[in-house]
């Protein structure tokens, strides 16, 4: 009985395989480049994503896209596959600093042009990093807030993921501007800082605990959208909609537009990942092109993006 | 003295939550008010419907980590089909048995297959996370709520002046305790994860009674997932992953046996509370989020020790 039913799962297996097999890769071409992303689960890389496959395409790459989701271990693999597949270029988004060092080593090894994504990889021979510039974002978002109440005013602060590059640089460029301790022409008052983890749910509670505690706070500052969006939900359920709580997020993502559209949310700091995207498949293609070498960091600003 | 003990014997883990209610409110008195009180109650009815479901699987002796997963999926597909143009009453419906039959096909494995529960619920939480991925592409449901009358009224909503999302999940404690302190069934619970040769011996459909508790499962999840959504208005792609951590937690704090067979559900009433009131009062305290950590493993160590000593 259980040989019938192991027998049914592999025939699954097959069907499922064969299946995703099908949906293959885009474009024709006998230069490939892969791209590998850290977690497609966050609809905000998906930008990325697309910005990258439309530029590789348009110079005649075949792009093969590779999901980590959200596991930084799975990337070295993904990494040999690709250079098994004999791709010409890699445009990577580490999940980490450090899982694919060593798969990336033999890539350069071979000549191979690498440019990595929103996080760096711990190792020499890296054609260039393309990141935002988070700390400069956070003083952007901080400079928006000082303009916006010149008299100051009382400020909850929601961080991501603890111990996180964003995390310490966005809220770190953000306290550098609106934390009197650290700016002593600062007018404001930090209330709380809640860990809302980059996620919604997480924010949606933590805020509704902070609106049972305070009933004076002027503005929110979430380090990305997500968490925006679930502040933005808590303030409605404690029915505070009224209060006009100036909230605002970090990313740019196609979720907090449609509230600063609807007056919910005030502003965003957009990532321009449409520009990085693009920029980083020039650079390899430069490089294979004529060994053109890009700058080996590249800080890329946001912009604040308040309009309704 | 031997009355006092008799109590603390009976009520370790609710001493340990008064303590908590009484230290948190002489720190911070804005925690004793109403509108946190059922601001807590409308936070805890999502860990508290999943922890309601895991003590059934745990008292049968397994455990059931796709929770967290079923609630993501049962989520999504919610809001994909009230996105679609489904009535939310409709769709509320067909998810609720989305996440039983979800459960149904834990429970065949576990009790028809005989494999165990653990790995059995880990491979389906992958696969489900799996499965939400691939019929979101990844991209949350945004706005699930705007033209959804009912399932928005079931965050947002009051009734008695009580959030909705409390009167849920103190209505499905209530079922859940009568089905497994009054019924034939329940005492079938407790047997099969007592000792299951002997329950087999006293003729009760151990396949059965084992696969049922997998349903109730991941019907709670599912539940749970309608109104995670409906908090959030919206369905996340990677929403519930590691619910099944708290649930666990919840369940072992109030005293239920990892082994199986040794266990009540009100206990896990109390230890679901003791981690919202924990969430909640930490924030309302002002405690910075790193030592909240060790604050919260602490607690869940103190209750578990009160309580190995009550059960002695």
């Amino acid at each position: 009985m259980k040989k019938l039913y192991s027998l049914f799962m592999v025939a699954v297996l097959m069907v499922f395989l064969v299946a995703c097999n099908s949906e293959g890769s885009s474009g024709e071409g006998d230069k490939k480049l892969a791209l590998l992303m850290a977690d497609l689960g966050n609809p905000f890389f998906h930008v990325l994503r697309d910005a990258v496959k439309e530029q590789a395409e348009s110079l005649g790459y075949e792009v093969i896209v590779y999901d980590g989701q959200n596991d930084a271990s799975k990337q070295p693999s993904q990494v040999e596959d690709a250079l098994q597949k004999g791709v010409s270029a890699i445009v990577i988004n580490p999940g980490d600093e450090d899982s694919t060092a060593n798969a990336l080593k033999e890539a350069i090894a071979q000549g191979i042009p690498v440019v990595t994504v929103d996080r760096k990889v711990n190792i020499d021979g890296i054609l260039s990093y393309l990141v935002t510039d988070n700390t400069k974002g956070g003083e952007l978002t901080g400079e928006w807030l000082a303009n916006k109440l010149p008299e100051g005013g009382n400020v909850v602060h929601i961080e991501g993921v603890m111990g996180t590059a964003p995390q310490r640089e966005r809220g770190g460029g953000f306290l550098s501007v609106i934390d009197p301790a650290q700016n002593s022409d600062s007018k404001f008052t930090i209330l709380d800082t809640v860990v809302g983890d980059f996620s919604m749910a997480p924010a949606e509670a933590a805020m509704s605990d902070l609106l049972a505690k305070h009933d004076d706070i002027d503005a929110v500052f979430a380090q990305n959208d997500t968490m925006a969006v679930g502040v933005v939900r808590a303030i409605e359920t404690a029915g505070r909609d009224k209060d006009g709580i100036i909230v605002i997020g970090f990313d740019g993502a196609q979720e907090a537009y449609d509230l600063i559209e609807e007056g919910k949310m005030s502003v965003t700091a957009v990532q321009d990942f449409k520009f990085i995207g693009k920029e980083a498949v020039n650079y390899v293609d430069a490089f294979l092109k004529d060994g053109t070498k890009p700058e080996p960091e590249m800080l890329v600003d946001v912009y604040m993006s308040d309009s309704k | 003295m031997a009355k006092a003990r008799a109590i603390y014997d009976k009520y370790g883990t609710v001493i340990v939550l008064l303590l908590l209610v009484i230290i948190i409110s002489v720190m911070n008195p804005k925690f004793l008010t109403t509108y946190n009180i059922l601001n807590i109650f409308r936070q805890v009815s999502i860990n508290g419907l999943i922890a309601l479901g895991m003590t059934f699987v745990i008292l049968t002796g397994g455990i059931d980590l796709s929770v967290g997963a079923i609630l993501g999926l049962s989520g999504m597909v919610l809001g994909l089909l009230i996105l679609g143009g489904t009535p939310d009453v409709i769709a509320i419906i067909i998810v609720i048995l989305l996440g039983a039959g979800l459960g149904l096909f834990n429970g065949f494995l576990v009790a028809k297959i005989k494999l165990q529960a653990f790995i059995v619920t880990l491979a389906t939480m992958t696969m489900f996370q799996g499965i939400t991925l691939i019929i979101s592409d990844g991209i949350p449901a945004m706005g699930v709520t705007t033209n959804a009358k009912f399932l928005d009224f079931i965050s947002q909503g009051k009734l008695l002046g009580l959030p909705l999302p409390m009167i849920i999940f103190l209505v499905a404690f209530i079922v859940l305790y009568i089905l497994i302190e009054k019924t034939v069934y329940g005492r079938g619970v407790y047997a099969v994860g007592g000792n299951e040769e002997v329950a087999r011996l006293s003729s009760i459909s151990t396949i059965k009674t084992k696969t049922l508790v997998y349903v109730i499962s991941g019907a709670m999840a599912a539940l749970a997932g309608v109104i995670l959504t409906s908090r959030l208005s919206s369905a996340q792609p990677t929403a519930g992953a590691g619910y099944e951590l708290d649930a666990i937690a919840a369940v072992v704090i109030g005293g239920t046996s990892l082994a199986g067979g040794r266990g009540r559900i009100f206990g896990t009433l109390i230890g679901v509370l003791i981690i919202g009131v924990l969430n909640n009062g930490l924030n309302i305290i002002g405690v910075s989020s790193f030592y909240q950590q060790v604050i919260k493993g602490l607690v869940i160590l103190i209750a578990v020790i009160l309580d190995r000593k009550s059960s002695r």
